[in-house]
C-alpha cells in the first residue's frame, strides 16, 4: 500500500475514533495538539488494526512511542510492507 | 493586583493520585525537593475501600505517604483555612484564590467538577480536589491542574463563575479531603513552596530500611503511624503485585467485567519513580554508576506499562484470554524488580 493510501485510511480512523476533531495535521504532537491520551490512542491502534488488517504487538501500545499520527502511519507502514 | 499571574508548574513524572501530581508538579524541578522526594515515596501499599462516587469496591494503592505527602513534605508549607475564614479575610473565593497567588501561594481543595464542567445544571456532584497555580483577570479564568478534564493529568482554565460555583456547592459531607483530615468542615488548603533552604538531606539510612520492607513485604505502618493508623487489611511492598493481580483477575472474570486501571497506573508511576531514584543514586555518587542495572530496571517500567497499556486494549476489544500475557508482563516485571532492588540494597549496604 502506497504511504498516502495509508495516511488517508489513517486519517479516516482517526475521524471515526476521535470525532471532536476536526483537521488533522499528522505532523503535529498528538497530545499536545489533540489531546491525546493513553487510552485514546489504544482505540485507534485497535481500530486501525481491524483497518489495516494488521496487529499491533503489546509493547507498541505505548504512548510514548509516538509522536505524531505521521508515526502510527509509518509502523503500519512498516506493518504492510 | 496583577491581570495575570502563573505560579511555576512543571507536569509532574507521576500522576496517579492529585496530592501527588500536585506535589510533583511544584516541586519536581528542585534539587532540594529532590532530596526528599527520593528518600521517601519507596513503600507501596494497597488496601481496599469503597470509592468515594459509586460506592464500588475499589482497591486502592499509594506510595507512602501517601495523601498525606503535601503536609509532611518540609519542602511545602501546607496550610488550611476554613470556609469562614475565607469568608472573614476576602469576601468570596475569587479574591481570596487571587491574593494566595499573588502571595505565590497555590491553592488546593475539593470542589464540584461537574459544575465546573457541564455548562447545563446537573442533579450529581462530582467532587474532586483540584490544583490553583494562576489566573488571568482580563479572561477572568484560573489556571488549575487536573485529571477531569482530559482523562489524563493536564493544564487547563477554568471560568472564574465555574469555579465558584463549583465550590460553593460544596458541602461538609461532600469535602472527603477535610474528612480524610479528620478534621470535618470544608475550606481550602493554600500551599507555598518552601525551597530556599536545604532542610532535608538524601536519607540513605532510610532509602536502605525501606526498600528492605518493600521486598519483604514489610507492614511499615509504624514509620506513618503518627498520620494515620488505619491500617486493617492493608498489604505493603512487593505483595502488592500479587494483590493487584487477584484484583483484576477478579474483575475480568467477572459476569460484567471491570476495568479499573488505577492501581496499576499507581504501580507503574512507583516503577517510573524507582529508576529515577537509582539514577539519582548513581549520579549522587550514592551507588556505582551502572548502566547495565538501569536499563534492567527500564525492562521493569516497561513490563508494567504494557501490562497497564494491554489491560486498556482488553477493556476496548473484550478479549479477556488476553489476560494471560497480562500476567506474564507483571511476574516478568515482579522478578526483575526483585533481582535489581536486592543487589541496590546490597551495595548500599557495603558502602
Amino acid at each position: 500500500m502506497e504511504k498516502e493510501q495509508i495516511v488517508t485510511k489513517l486519517t479516516e480512523v482517526i475521524h471515526d475514533v476521535l470525532p471532536e476533531l476536526d483537521e488533522v495535521d499528522m505532523h503535529a504532537n498528538m497530545v499536545n495538539e489533540y489531546g491525546v491520551n493513553s487510552v485514546s490512542l489504544i482505540r485507534l491502534l485497535v481500530a486501525a488494526e481491524s483497518k489495516f488488517d494488521i496487529s499491533f504487538t503489546d509493547y507498541e501500545l505505548a504512548l510514548s512511542d509516538y509522536d505524531s499520527f505521521s508515526d502510527i502511519a509509518a509502523v503500519i507502514a512498516e506493518k504492510l510492507a | 493586583m496583577a491581570d495575570m499571574k502563573k505560579l511555576p508548574v512543571t507536569y509532574p513524572m507521576i500522576t496517579s493520585w492529585q496530592w501527588h501530581a500536585t506535589l510533583f508538579s511544584i516541586l519536581s524541578d528542585d534539587e532540594n525537593a529532590k532530596k526528599w522526594i527520593f528518600s521517601n515515596y519507596i513503600q507501596l501499599r494497597c488496601y481496599n475501600i469503597q470509592e468515594i462516587f459509586t460506592g464500588d469496591d475499589m482497591l486502592l494503592a499509594d506510595m507512602m505517604p501517601g495523601s498525606s505527602a503535601l503536609k509532611q513534605c518540609p519542602y511545602l508549607m501546607f496550610s488550611l483555612l476554613t470556609k469562614e475564614q475565607i469568608q472573614s479575610y476576602c469576601g468570596n473565593i475569587i479574591d481570596f484564590i487571587i491574593k494566595t497567588i499573588d502571595l505565590n501561594g497555590y491553592v488546593y481543595g475539593v470542589f464540584d467538577e461537574a459544575k465546573i464542567l457541564c455548562d447545563a445544571e446537573v442533579d450529581y456532584k462530582f467532587p474532586h480536589e483540584l490544583f490553583i497555580y494562576g489566573y488571568n483577570r482580563d479572561e477572568e479564568v484560573f489556571y488549575v491542574g487536573d485529571f477531569t478534564f482530559q482523562d489524563h493529568y493536564s493544564y487547563n482554565t477554568v471560568s472564574f463563575s465555574d469555579l465558584e460555583r463549583g465550590y460553593e456547592v460544596i458541602t461538609e459531607q461532600d469535602d472527603h479531603v477535610f474528612k480524610d483530615d479528620h478534621k470535618g468542615g470544608r475550606g481550602l488548603y493554600v500551599v507555598m513552596k518552601n525551597t530556599e533552604h536545604p532542610i532535608y538531606e538524601v536519607d540513605i539510612e532510610l532509602i536502605k530500611q525501606t526498600i528492605s520492607e518493600y521486598l519483604n513485604s514489610q507492614d511499615t505502618k509504624d514509620h506513618f503511624r503518627m498520620l494515620r493508623n488505619r491500617f486493617d487489611d492493608t498489604t505493603f511492598g512487593i505483595k502488592v503485585y500479587d494483590k493487584v493481580l487477584a484484583q483484576i483477575e477478579k474483575q475480568l472474570h467477572a459476569e460484567e467485567p471491570d476495568f479499573d486501571i488505577r492501581a496499576l497506573h499507581v504501580m507503574y508511576d512507583h516503577k517510573v519513580l524507582m529508576l529515577e531514584r537509582i539514577k539519582y543514586l548513581m549520579n549522587h555518587g550514592f551507588l556505582k554508576y551502572n548502566e547495565d542495572t538501569i536499563n534492567e530496571y527500564q525492562t521493569v517500567v516497561r513490563n508494567m506499562l504494557t501490562a497497564r497499556n494491554l489491560l486498556v486494549r482488553i477493556s476496548i476489544t473484550g478479549e479477556i484470554e488476553s489476560s494471560v500475557r497480562f500476567k506474564t508482563y507483571l511476574d516478568a516485571a515482579k522478578e526483575k524488580e526483585i533481582s535489581i532492588l536486592f543487589r541496590i540494597l546490597a551495595e548500599l549496604e557495603d558502602k
